[in-house]
C-alpha cells in the first residue's frame, strides 16, 4: 500500500502527466489538456515555493538554534521573517483596498533592493580579483584564451570613440582592430553556445523521455 | 644410570623399574623439568636446564615426606616386547603422560592413586573384560577413574547407551569387587539419564554421587560398595560428612553421565565426599605392587568414614591446595555436571599446586596410581592389567559404541583414550599417561597384557593425531565411565567443593577433593569437553569425559602445552613396550575416537606434576608409573621415592614441540547437542590459543581490499612519525597580502568609476577617450526598437520582468527604456515575472516608467507565475492575443525557457529581449537564429537605445548627465579591468620568471 | 523627512553595510544578509500566495465553476499534500511523490517540446544557414565568420561529454578545438558579467551618492 502512493502511483502520474502535455504540443486538440495541466503545475510549483520557505525557517535555521551554530544569525533571519511575513499579512488584511501596497513597496524599494542590489555589486570587485589572479593559479591555453576573450569583450563592449564611428563604423585601423577581434570572439562565442545549447537540449531531451517512459525516477528519490 | 639392585642390570636415569626385571628401582630423586624434560635433582625448584619452576608455586617443597613411596607395586616391564605400543601410542601421548612418565610423580597422581583405590571399584566395573586379569586393587583404580568421566558427561553430551553396555559386557570377566565397581560406574553418571547399571552399583557410589556433584566419582563408590574393601567403605562412611553438591540432572546426556544419574539419587553418601570432608589421613595405601589387594583394602577402610584413610581425610581436608584452584575447573563441570566433580580432576586443570603437600601421606600404590590417574586413561590402563581382549585393535573400533568390544577394553581405559586429546594433555601435564605406571603393573604379567593397557595406549596416539577429535571420543567414554573412575571424580569433587562453590554447585563437591583428585579434575574437564560431542563407544571413555569438563576451566593455562603429540614419544616406547603395549598403542591409533590417551602438556603448570607427596605411599608399580612424570620434582621434596618411568612410557611422553598439536583443530562436535557445532565448548587453551580460527567464515578478498589492506600494513609498518609542519598555508601575512591585493582592486575599480562624476575626462585629456550619449553606435538596439515600432496599434506587449533587484542596477534602466517606448506606442502592457520578486520590480518599474509620461496605457501587473518553464506555458496560453513578448531577462535560461515555450506552442509572437550583458553570450545564437527579435543588452544598451528611441530621460538635465556619468564609469570600468587582467598576466609572467631563476 | 527619504537613507545604510564586505567578513554584513535571506523569504511567501494561490486556486474554487472547480481542487489537493507532508511529516513524505511526480511529469514534458522545437530543430537550422546572403558587402567575412561558428558548434558539441573519447585520436583534437571555442564563449561571457556587476555598482554608488546628496541638502536643525 505504501508502495503504491510513493511510488508506484506518483510514476503513473508523472507519466500520464507528461506524455499528455507532451503530445499537446504534436496534437492541437489536447492544447486545452494541456492548460489544465499546466495550472495545476503552476499552483504546485506555489505550494513548492511555499514548502521551500518552510523548509528555510524550521529545516534549516530551527535546526542551527537548536545546535547553536550561528544561532544568532538564524535567530535574526527567523525574526525578520516572522515580522515581515506578519507585516506583509497585516497590510494585505487591514490595506485591501490599497493596491500600491505602500508596506510592501517601501519593504521591497528600501529594505530588499538595495540589499541585493549590493550584493551583485560586490561581484565586480571579486571578478576583477578573480581575473587577477588567474593566470597565476592557473596557466594554461585555455585560461589564456580565456582572459584574451575577456579583454577583447571589455574593450569593445562600449564603443570607443576614437575608433568606432556613431554609426558603428571603424573609424581607424584601431576601430577596425577592435572591431575585427569582437566579431570574432562574438563568432567563436556563437558558435560555442550553440553547441552548448545543442548539448543542453539533446540532454533535456533525454532525460525528459528517461522520465516520461520510467527509466528515471525522480520523483521518487 | 641406575643399576638394579636385583639384577645389575644399567639403567638409564630416572628410570623407575629396572628395564631387565622389572625391578623397582631406587627413586633417583630426580624431576623432569615439564619444560625441557631435562632431568634436575630432587629438591631442585627450577630446571637447571630451561628455568622452568620444577615444583607447583604453592608446594612446599621441603615438606616432610610423610610417605615415603613405597616401592611396591605392580610394576610394568619398562622394556617389553610389545611392538605395539610404539609409535602409535608414543604419538599420542598427552603431555600429562609424559609428566607421568618422570620419576617423580606428581601430586595428583599420588592423590589420584589415592582415590584410585577407592574408584578402582568402578573401574573394575566399568572395564569388566578387561579388568578380569586385573588385581583387585588395580580393578578399583580404573573404576575410580571411570569415575572422573561423569563429571565431563555433565559438561558434554554423553554417549552414555553405548558405555553402559560396554560395561556390561565387561564386566562378567571382571573380578568380583572390579565388577562391582563398574557396575557403580553408571552410577557415577549420576546425572546421566541412563542408569542400567545402577541395581548393581554399591552404595557408596550412589552416596558420592549424591552427595558429590555431577563428578563420576560416585559411581565408582558404587562399585566399590559392593565389594569395596574397608578403607573404601569407611571412605565412604565419611562421605557424607563432605557437603557433596548432588549431581546435577543439567548434566549432558554425555554417554557416561547418564547412567549415573539414575543411581545417583538412590546413592546414600558419598563415602568419597565422606572422606573429603573428615580429611582421613590416608593409611598408607596397602596396596602393594600386588594389584588387587591394595587398593581395595584402602577402599575398604574408606568406606569407614570416620576412619577413613589419611591420605584420603587428607585430600579431602582443606589442606589440599587443589581446592582453591579447582572453582575455576569446577566451574565448567559445574555448569554441566560440575557439582559432582572431583577435586582432582579440578587438580587435572592444574590447580594442583598445594596438593604436593598432602599426597605426601598417600601411599605409594596411591601415588602411583595418581600418575597414572591422571593420564586418565592411561594410567588406569596400564595399571589394571587390561584384559586381553581389550587390546589395542579392539578399542579403535568398538570404544564407546559397542557393548561387545568395549567388553574387552576397561571402560575406564577406552575413556582414556578418548580423553587423551588435547584437553587431557593440557591440564594433565602432572600426570604422564607416559608412567609405565599402567605398563607396569602389566610388568609383572606382561604375558597377558591387561586390555586396559592396551586401550591406554592406542588411545594416546588417538589425541596426538586428533586432537579436534579429542572432544568427540572424551564425550564417549563419560557415558561409559567406569564406576572406579566415577568413584574418583566423586571425591576430588569433595575438595573442589569450596572453591567450586563459589562457581557452581560443582565446585563445591571439588573443593574437598583429595589435591591428587583435584589434579585428575583438573585432566578430565578437557577430556569431558571432548566426549561431550562424541558418543560415548567405551565404557573407559567415560572416564575421559569426566576429566574434560573439569579441564576446559583450568586446563586453559596449560592447554598450549598440551597439545604436545605424543608422537614423538612413542617411538621410545615402541622398543620398551611390552608387547602388549605395544599393540595398544598401535591399536589406540587407529581408535582415535575411542579414548586417545590425553597427552599431558610438558609445559603443564608445575603444580599438577607435583602431587608427588601421595606417590610416597603409592604401590611400586604405581610409582614405577609416576615416575614419568614431570612432577617427579616435587616427589623428591616432598620424600616421595620417585619410581623410575619405563621407557616405553617415557617415549609416550610428548615432546615440548609437540604441544601445539592441540591448537590444530577445533572440529565439530559430532553428536550430541550440540553435534556439527565447533568450539562451542570452552576448550582448554582459552587463554593463549587462539581456537577456533573461524575457517568457515572466510571472507572473499578482492584485489581491491589486498591492495588497501597492504596499503594500511605499509602505514601501520612506518610507525608513528612526527607530522611534517604544514607548509603552503595562507598565513597570516599571507593572507594580508591576499587581502590589501583585494582592496587595492576595489579601490581602484571604484575610483575608475568615481572618476566620471568628479571630472570629464574628455575635456581634461582634451581627447575623446570617453563615449558620449549622443554619439553611441545603436546598431544593436535597432532591431528591438524596430520590432516594437512595428507593432500593431492596439496590440498587447507582454512584458517579463526575469530579474530580481539583484540585477535591478543593470536591468531596470533597460526596463525603463523599452516601458516608456512601449507606453509610447500605445501598447497595452502585460506585466509577468518568472521570479517571486519580479512582479514587484515590474510594478515599481512600470509606476517610475508611466510617471514620467503623460500617455496613459493600459497596464496588468500578472505577478509572479510559478513553475519557470511551466509558467511560461500558462502564460501563453493564457494570454493567446498578445502581440509582443519582452523579456527582460538577467539569466540566459530565462530567454531560452521564452524562446522555446513560443516555439512549442506555435506562436508567432516576436520576442524580444532586454538582456543583462552577463546573458548575451547564451542569447547570441537565439538572436543569430531570429529567434529574438532584437536585444537590448546592459546599461550601454539601454542607453543607447533611448538616446535612439528619443524617449529616453535625455530631456532631464540631470537625468542625462546622470547618465553621461554612468556610461563614462561604465567605461573605465571596463578598462580598469583590462589592466587589471594585463597586471596580472605579467605579474604571473614575473612570478613564473622568478620560479624559474629560482630554479 | 518624509518616508521616502527615510527609505533612501535606510537602503544606502543597508547597501554600505553590505558593501563593507569589500573591507573583509564583518558582523554586520553577516547579520544583514540573514535579515535579507529572512525579510526576502517573507516577501516571497507572500508574493506566492497572493500572485499565484489565491487568484489560480481561491478564486476558482469560490467561483460556481465546475470544471474548473476541479481541476483546482485537484491542483490544490496535490500542493497541500506536498506541503504538509513534506513539512509536517516527514514519515509520509513518500506520498508527496504524487505531487512531485506530478510536477516532474509535466515539467519534463514542457522541457522536452521546447528543448525540441525550440532549440534543436531551430538551432540546426540557424547554424546550417549561411549568416549571409551571397553578394552581400560582407559576404566572404560573414560566411567565414559562419562557418568559424559552426565548427565551434560541432567542436563544443563533440565535446560536450555525451560520449568518452580516446587520447590522441581525431575526436581527442576536435574536443580541444571544442574547448578552445568554450573557453573563448566562457571569456566573453565573464567579461560581460563584470560588465553588469560594474553596471549594478555603479549603480548603488549613485544610490548613495544621491543620499549623500540629499542628506547634505537637508536643512540643519
Amino acid at each position: 500500500m505504501r508502495r503504491l502512493f510513493t511510488s508506484i502511483l506518483p510514476t503513473v502520474i508523472t507519466a500520464l502527466a507528461g506524455l499528455v502535455v507532451f503530445l499537446s504540443f504534436l496534437l492541437p486538440a489536447l492544447t486545452d489538456w494541456r492548460a489544465s495541466l499546466v495550472s495545476i503545475a503552476v499552483i504546485i510549483a506555489a505550494f513548492a515555493v511555499v514548502l521551500g520557505f518552510v523548509n528555510l525557517i524550521l529545516g534549516v535555521h530551527i535546526q542551527r538554534i537548536r545546535q547553536g551554530q550561528g544561532a544568532f544569525y538564524s535567530l535574526s533571519l527567523i525574526l525578520s521573517a516572522m515580522l515581515t511575513l506578519g507585516v506583509l499579512i497585516a497590510e494585505r488584511l487591514l490595506l485591501a483596498a490599497d493596491p500600491t501596497h505602500p508596506v510592501s513597496t517601501f519593504i521591497f524599494n528600501n529594505i530588499i533592493t538595495p540589499m541585493q542590489s549590493s550584493l551583485g555589486a560586490l561581484l565586480a570587485v571579486f571578478l576583477a580579483v578573480a581575473a587577477f589572479r588567474m593566470l597565476r593559479r592557473r596557466r594554461t591555453a585555455g585560461a589564456v584564451w580565456f582572459l584574451l576573450s575577456a579583454l577583447i569583450v571589455l574593450m569593445t563592449q562600449v564603443p570607443l570613440p576614437f575608433a568606432i564611428n556613431p554609426d558603428g563604423s571603424a573609424a581607424n585601423f584601431l576601430g577596425q582592430l577592435f572591431y575585427s577581434a569582437r566579431n570574432i570572439v562574438d563568432a567563436l562565442t556563437a558558435g560555442g553556445m550553440r553547441g552548448l545549447l545543442l548539448g543542453v537540449a539533446l540532454g533535456t531531451i533525454a532525460t525528459a523521455f528517461r522520465v516520461l517512459f520510467f527509466i528515471d525516477r525522480p520523483q521518487s528519490e | 644410570m641406575i643399576y638394579c639392585s636385583n639384577c645389575g642390570t644399567a639403567n638409564r636415569d630416572g628410570s623407575s623399574f629396572c628395564n631387565e626385571c622389572g625391578t623397582k628401582l631406587p627413586a633417583s630423586g630426580s624431576i623432569k623439568c615439564p619444560m625441557c624434560s631435562t632431568l634436575n635433582p630432587s629438591g631442585k625448584v627450577f630446571c637447571d636446564n630451561c628455568g622452568a619452576r620444577l615444583v607447583p608455586a604453592l608446594a612446599e617443597p621441603d615438606a616432610p615426606d610423610h610417605s615415603t613411596p613405597l616401592r611396591r607395586g605392580i610394576s610394568l616391564p619398562s622394556k617389553s616386547d610389545v611392538s605395539g605400543s610404539k609409535g602409535g601410542p608414543v604419538e599420542n601421548v598427552p603431555d600429562w603422560m609424559r609428566d607421568a612418565s618422570s620419576e617423580e610423580q606428581p601430586d595428583w597422581l599420588q592423590r589420584l592413586a589415592g582415590n584410585s583405590t577407592g574408584a578402582a571399584d568402578d573401574q573394575s566395573a566399568a572395564e569388566p573384560a578387561a579388568s578380569a586379569d586385573l588385581p583387585d586393587w588395580m580393578s578399583n583404580l580404573s573404576a575410580s577413574v571411570p569415575a572422573e568421566t561423569p563429571i565431563q558427561p555433565a559438561s558434554i553430551e554423553p554417549p552414555t547407551t553405548s558405555t553402559t553396555s560396554a560395561d556390561q559386557v565387561a564386566a562378567e570377566d571382571v573380578p568380583d569387587w572390579m565388577s562391582n565397581l563398574r557396575a557403580t560406574a553408571p552410577s557415577l553418571d549420576d546425572t546421566q539419564p541412563s542408569a542400567p547399571q545402577s541395581a548393581e552399583t554399591p552404595d557408596w557410589p550412589r552416596n558420592l554421587s549424591a552427595g558429590a556433584p555431577a563428578v563420576t566419582e560416585p559411581p565408582a563408590v558404587r562399585n566399590v560398595a559392593n565389594d569395596i574393601p574397608e578403607w573404601l567403605s569407611k571412605l565412604a562412611g565419611n562421605a557424607p560428612t563432605v557437603p557433596m553438591t548432588p549431581i546435577k540432572s543439567d548434566l549432558p546426556a554425555s554417554g557416561t553421565a547418564p547412567v549415573d544419574k539414575t543411581e545417583s539419587a538412590d546413592i546414600p553418601d558419598d563415602w568419597l565426599s565422606r572422606l573429603v570432608k573428615p580429611a582421613p589421613t590416608v593409611p598408607e595405601p596397602t596396596p602393594a605392587p600386588a594389584p588387587e589387594g591394595e587398593p581395595p583394602a584402602e577402599e575398604s577402610s574408606a568406606s569407614d568414614s570416620d576412619a577413613s584413610l589419611d591420605w584420603l581425610t587428607r585430600l579431602a581436608d582443606g589442606s589440599m591446595t587443589m581446592p582453591e584452584e579447582s572453582p575455576t575447573d569446577s566451574l565448567p563441570a559445574a555448569e554441566l555436571s560440575a557439582p559432582n566433580m572431583p577435586d582432582w580432576l579440578k587438580e587435572f586443570g592444574g590447580t594442583l599446586t598445594s596438593e604436593s603437600t598432602n599426597t605426601t601421606d598417600v601411599p605409594d600404590w596411591l601415588g602411583n596410581l595418581a600418575a597414572s590417574m591422571p593420564a586418565e586413561s592411561s594410567a588406569p590402563n596400564t595399571s589394571a592389567g587390561v584384559p586381553e581382549g581389550l587390546k589395542d585393535e579392539d578399542r579403535p573400533a568398538v570404544l564407546g559404541e559397542e557393548p561387545s568390544e568395549i567388553s574387552d577394553v576397561p571402560d575406564w581405559l577406552r575413556e582414556f583414550q578418548a580423553t587423551g586429546e588435547p584437553a587431557t594433555s593440557t591440564a594433565q601435564p602432572a600426570f604422564s599417561i607416559e608412567e609405565p605406571a599402567a605398563a607396569e603393573p602389566v610388568a609383572e604379567s606382561v604375558a597377558a597384557t591387561p586390555d586396559w593397557l592396551a586401550a591406554l595406549q592406542p588411545a594416546p596416539p588417538m589425541h596426538a593425531e586428533e586432537e579436534a577429535q579429542s572432544f568427540e571420543p572424551a564425550a564417549e567414554p563419560m557415558t561409559e565411565t567406569p564406576d572406579w573412575l566415577a568413584a574418583l571424580q566423586a571425591a576430588p569433587p569433595m575438595q573442589a567443593e569450596e572453591e567450586a562453590q563459589s562457581i557452581e554447585p560443582a565446585a563445591e563437591p571439588m573443593t574437598e577433593t583429595p589435591d591428587w583428585l583435584a589434579a585428575l579434575q583438573a585432566a578430565p574437564p578437557m577430556q569431558a569437553e571432548e566426549a561431550r560431542s562424541v558418543p560415548i563407544e567405551k565404557a573407559v571413555e567415560p572416564k575421559v569425559k569426566i576429566e574434560k569438563p573439569i579441564q576446559p576451566i583450568r586446563i586453559e593455562p596449560p592447554a598450549p602445552i598440551a597439545a604436545k603429540p605424543i608422537e614423538a614419544a612413542q617411538p621410545t616406547a615402541e622398543t620398551e613396550m611390552p608387547q602388549w603395549l605395544r599393540g595398544m598403542s598401535q591399536a589406540s591409533a587407529a581408535p582415535a575416537p575411542h579414548g586417545p590417551i590425553a597427552p599431558i602438556p610438558p609445559e603443564l603448570p608445575p603444580e599438577l606434576r607435583e602431587e608427588p607427596a601421595v606417590a610416597a605411599d603409592l604401590p611400586d608399580w604405581l610409582q614405577a608409573l609416576r615416575k614419568g612424570a614431570p612432577a617427579g620434582g616435587t616427589l623428591a621434596s616432598s620424600g616421595i621415592a620417585q619410581g623410575e618411568i619405563p621407557e616405553w612410557l617415557e617415549a609416550l611422553r610428548p615432546q615440548i614441540g609437540e604441544t601445539q598439536l592441540i591448537d590444530e583443530g577445533p572440529e565439530a562436535e559430532t553428536e550430541g547437542v550440540l553435534a556439527g557445532l565447533a568450539q562451542t565448548l570452552p576448550s582448554v587453551p582459552l587463554m593463549g590459543e587462539v581456537h577456533g580460527t573461524p575457517a568457515s567464515l572466510k571472507v572473499e578478498t578482492s584485489a581491491q581490499d589486498l591492495a588497501r589492506a597492504g596499503m594500511f600494513q605499509e602505514l601501520l609498518a612506518r610507525g608513528a612519525s612526527t607530522p611534517k609542519p604544514v607548509v603552503g598555508l595562507p598565513g597570516r601575512g599571507a593572507k594580508m597580502r591576499r587581502r590589501v591585493g583585494q582592496w587595492l582592486i576595489a579601490l581602484a575599480v571604484l575610483v575608475s568609476m568615481g572618476i566620471p562624476a568628479k571630472m570629464d575626462l574628455n575635456k581634461a585629456l582634451s581627447f575623446q577617450l570617453l563615449p558620449h550619449l549622443d554619439k553611441l553606435p545603436t546598431t544593436a538596439v535597432r532591431l528591438a526598437f524596430k520590432t516594437i515600432d512595428q507593432l500593431p496599434d492596439g496590440s498587447t506587449a507582454l512584458v517579463i520582468f526575469d530579474y530580481d533587484p539583484t540585477q535591478s542596477g543593470e536591468m531596470n534602466p533597460i526596463a525603463d527604456v523599452l516601458l516608456r517606448h512601449l507606453i509610447a506606442r500605445g501598447t497595452a502592457v502585460q506585466a509577468a515575472s518568472l521570479n517571486p520578486l519580479g512582479s514587484s520590480v515590474a510594478q515599481a518599474e512600470w509606476l517610475k516608467a508611466s510617471s514620467q509620461l503623460s500617455d496613459t496605457v493600459q497596464f496588468e501587473n500578472l505577478g509572479y507565475v510559478a513553475g519557470q518553464s511551466i509558467g511560461v506555458q500558462q502564460l501563453l496560453e493564457r494570454n493567446p492575443s498578445i502581440g509582443l513578448v519582452v523579456d527582460l531577462a538577467a539569466s540566459p535560461d530565462n530567454l531560452r525557457w521564452w524562446v522555446e515555450q513560443i516555439a512549442a506552442s506555435n506562436l508567432q509572437v516576436p520576442l524580444i529581449a532586454g538582456l543583462s550583458a552577463g546573458a548575451e553570450p547564451l542569447a547570441l545564437p537565439y538572436i543569430r537564429s531570429g529567434q529574438v527579435k532584437g536585444t537590448v543588452v546592459g546599461l550601454v544598451g539601454a542607453l543607447a537605445y533611448a538616446q535612439y528611441t528619443g524617449l529616453s530621460p535625455l530631456s532631464t538635465a540631470s537625468q542625462a548627465t546622470e547618465n553621461q556619468i554612468h556610461l563614462e564609469a561604465q567605461t573605465l570600468a571596463h578598462w580598469m579591468l583590462v589592466l587589471i587582467i594585463l597586471i596580472g598576466m605579467l605579474s604571473a609572467l614575473f612570478s613564473r620568471g622568478g620560479r624559474r631563476s629560482a630554479a | 523627512m518624509s518616508i521616502d527619504q527615510i527609505g533612501l537613507i535606510v537602503g544606502a545604510a543597508l547597501s554600505l553595510i553590505i558593501l563593507s564586505y569589500l573591507i573583509g567578513d564583518n558582523f554586520f554584513y553577516r547579520l544583514f544578509t540573514h535579515v535579507l535571506v529572512g525579510v526576502g523569504a517573507a516577501f516571497i511567501v507572500v508574493t506566492v500566495v497572493a500572485d499565484v494561490l489565491v487568484p489560480q486556486m481561491v478564486s476558482p474554487l469560490l467561483q460556481r465553476d465546475q470544471p474548473v472547480q476541479v481541476v483546482v481542487a485537484a491542483a490544490g489537493l496535490l500542493g497541500c499534500i506536498l506541503l504538509l507532508v513534506k513539512a509536517w511529516r516527514p514519515r509520509l513524505a513518500g506520498i508527496g511523490n504524487i505531487s512531485i511526480g506530478y510536477l516532474v511529469g509535466v515539467g519534463a514534458a514542457v522541457a522536452l517540446g521546447g528543448a525540441l522545437f525550440g532549440t534543436l530543430s531551430a538551432q540546426i537550422i540557424a547554424a546550417a544557414q549561411l549568416p549571409a546572403a551571397i553578394g552581400d558587402k560582407d559576404a566572404a567575412v560573414k560566411i567565414l565568420l559562419g562557418m568559424l561558428a559552426l565548427a565551434g558548434t560541432l567542436a563544443t558539441l563533440i565535446s560536450f561529454g555525451f560520449y568518452r573519447v580516446a587520447r590522441g585520436g581525431l575526436l581527442s583534437g576536435v574536443n580541444a578545438i571544442g574547448r578552445f571555442f568554450l573557453s573563448a564563449a566562457l571569456g566573453a561571457t565573464f567579461a560581460l558579467v563584470y560588465v553588469a556587476s560594474v553596471s549594478l555598482l555603479i549603480d548603488r554608488v549613485q544610490a548613495i551618492a544621491d543620499v549623500v546628496n540629499m542628506l547634505s541638502k537637508l536643512p540643519k536643525p
